[in-house]
């Protein structure tokens, strides 16, 4: 009798279903396009790692979670932050020296008891800095279309985007978005005067009509040319089993060495854009230069203002430094996105509640007034910190970060739950309050409270997966 | 979580291979429990084992509380039902008057 439908017995069917499962195994081990080699830029631009996908629940929308009342805002002036001249006007000198003091002694005396996560080695990884140096006209050293003898790049916003995209990625950063400055918004972000060097005043940022930038430190001026009119904004992401560790050197070392990255990143894309034939303003310090970063980080879309003033994205939660530079190579504007974060910082207060510093304001609702203080911006609702108080008790410790650790949002996407409250956050608010019991019940405080294994751990390369 | 998957499909099939073959009533709410127990069963092993990965201490044991205790009241449910049914049925057979003198 002929076969009409071919047979299979039962062990050829098991056989093939282990065959196949082994097969898809091993695809789900290897690295995507691992055999496919970058011919060119087009390729590269094609790749899915030149564009982010975001959860189905991460909604896109036309004004940012916090509220901002642009006409009140006014360019900040870098000056007055803590990390720069900030802390020492809100203490006065003798205290402000005294906090540097604790924080040698406090290091001294922890090395000395062996205290986990504060012992020389730990002391050792936290200051194992190396920076590229940083400029703000970039390293210069690239070929341009000029030497080249070529004309420049050309590409519609949305082809350099993705172009940008995909260099960012492929040297190291997880988020990248795109703001186009805009006089009486965005271009607000922009400090009045830059970063400057330890607590002196920084260089003034002046936006004019000029063909080139230009930097003058002796007469304390940076130009940046009104054409330049885009800001790129881009995430490094940072070790979560470091910043699980937080009030010790080794923990510290989670913010550092993001920061070294950068140094070098930023020098990359800055030749990376002189190539092309476009100027590239980057920060010129190491840490925080040139605009405020987790503005455009909100207005780019790359996530929400949390309770404690920083981004939280929905793929790693606060967990990361946001770097930007400025650029006149057309792009995208970016959009803000909402996926619940701000209405669930008003239920959860975890910061608040767990802060050692006692800094985190835990008030349900944001507000307006800054209380005139000379370090805190205008125009914006939020939750205002007590910043002094923060700032002196994290350098007294040598680093604390409490806030990072204890963020529900502080979590790896294995467990399938982090995915399910996530998603909940975004699309059921009523359930907020049952979610922060939740990451009580099943995390306690957030914090892993042995230091010192982290030396045990089998790390993948930078500390993530 | 794929040798899971797999190995939990292939149960499945000689679950459903086995009732079909001795021939046992289930109603839909007992394939329901069976379906929603196994269900967060694996929702219970997956947390515990990426909970492990990520070096939560405690917490794999919370989900096992949590989450693996209904899951496995929920799937002896769904096997106990039939079997108790079988059982009076059986009765109802071997003893026809217990039935009709009600």
């Amino acid at each position: 009798m002929a076969k009409y439908h071919s047979t299979v017995s039962r062990r050829d069917f098991l056989k093939a279903l282990g065959l196949s499962g082994a097969g898809a195994g091993i695809a789900s081990i290897l690295p995507p396009f691992s055999n496919q080699p970058i011919r060119d830029l087009d390729e590269l631009m094609s790749l899915p790692i030149a564009g982010m996908k975001r959860p189905s629940w991460v909604k896109i929308v036309e004004k940012p979670t916090v509220e901002i009342d642009w006409p009140q805002i006014q360019r900040f002036d870098y000056h007055h932050v803590m990390w720069a001249s900030g802390l020492k006007r809100a203490l006065g000198s003798q205290q402000y020296d005294q906090v540097f003091v604790d924080a040698r002694v406090n290091r001294r005396t922890w090395i000395a008891e062996n205290r986990p996560g504060s012992t020389l080695k730990d002391v050792a990884i936290k200051e194992a800095n190396h920076y590229a140096p940083v400029s703000f006209i970039g390293p210069q050293t690239s070929p341009t279309p000029e030497s080249l003898q070529v004309p420049r790049y050309v590409g519609t916003p949305e082809e350099n985007a993705r172009m940008v995209t995909a260099f960012l990625r492929l040297h190291g950063a997880s988020h990248v978005g795109f703001v186009e400055l805009d006089t009486n918004t965005t271009e607000k972000l922009i400090y009045s005067y830059d970063t400057g060097v330890g607590e002196k005043q920084g260089p003034r940022l002046d936006i004019l009509d000029w063909d080139v930038p230009v930097e003058n430190l002796e007469e304390g001026y940076r130009i940046i040319p009104k054409k330049a009119r885009w800001v790129i904004v881009y995430t490094l992401r940072m070790a979560d089993e470091l910043m699980k560790r937080p009030i010790t050197e080794v923990g510290d070392r989670s913010h550092y060495y993001m920061y070294n990255l950068k140094s070098l990143l930023q020098g990359q894309l800055q030749n990376f854009m002189r190539t092309l034939g476009y100027m590239c303003l980057g920060e010129a310090a190491n840490f925080n230069a040139l605009g405020v970063h987790t503005g455009f980080a909100v207005m780019a879309g790359l996530g929400e203002m949390s309770r404690i003033g920083h981004v939280i994205t929905p793929e790693y939660g606060i967990q990361q430094r946001v770097q930007m530079v400025i650029t006149d190579l057309p792009l995208p504007n970016g959009k803000p996105v909402d996926f619940g974060l701000h209405v669930f910082c008003k239920t959860c207060k975890k910061c608040a509640d767990l802060c050692p510093a006692r800094a985190i304001n835990p008030a349900t609702e944001p507000s307006w007034d800054n209380g005139g203080l000379f370090y805190r911006a205008t125009g914006i609702k939020r939750w205002w910190l007590n910043e002094p108080l923060c700032n002196a008790y994290l350098r007294r410790v040598n680093g604390c970060a409490t806030c990072f650790a204890v963020c529900p949002y502080s979590k790896r996407h294995n467990m399938s739950y982090n995915d399910l409250f996530r998603r909940s956050v975004a699309t059921n608010p009523a359930l907020n309050r049952f979610w922060r019991k939740a990451d009580d019940l099943f995390f306690g405080s957030g914090i892993h409270a042995d230091a010192d294994k982290f030396w045990e751990l089998d790390l993948p390369p930078f500390g993530y997966d | 979580m794929f040798l899971a998957g797999m190995l939990a499909g292939i149960a499945l099939l000689g679950l459903v291979i086995y009732i079909r073959y001795k021939n046992i009533d289930i109603r839909w709410y007992e394939w329901l429990l069976g379906a929603l127990g196994i269900g967060l069963l694996l929702f219970t092993l997956q947390n515990m084992d990426a909970a492990l990965k990520e070096h939560w201490e405690g917490t794999h044991l919370t989900f096992l509380l949590v989450f693996g205790a209904p899951a496995l009241v929920l799937i002896a449910l769904s096997a106990a039902l039939p079997f108790l049914r079988s059982l009076i049925r059986k009765k109802q057979i071997n003893n026809p008057d217990s039935t009709s003198a009600k």
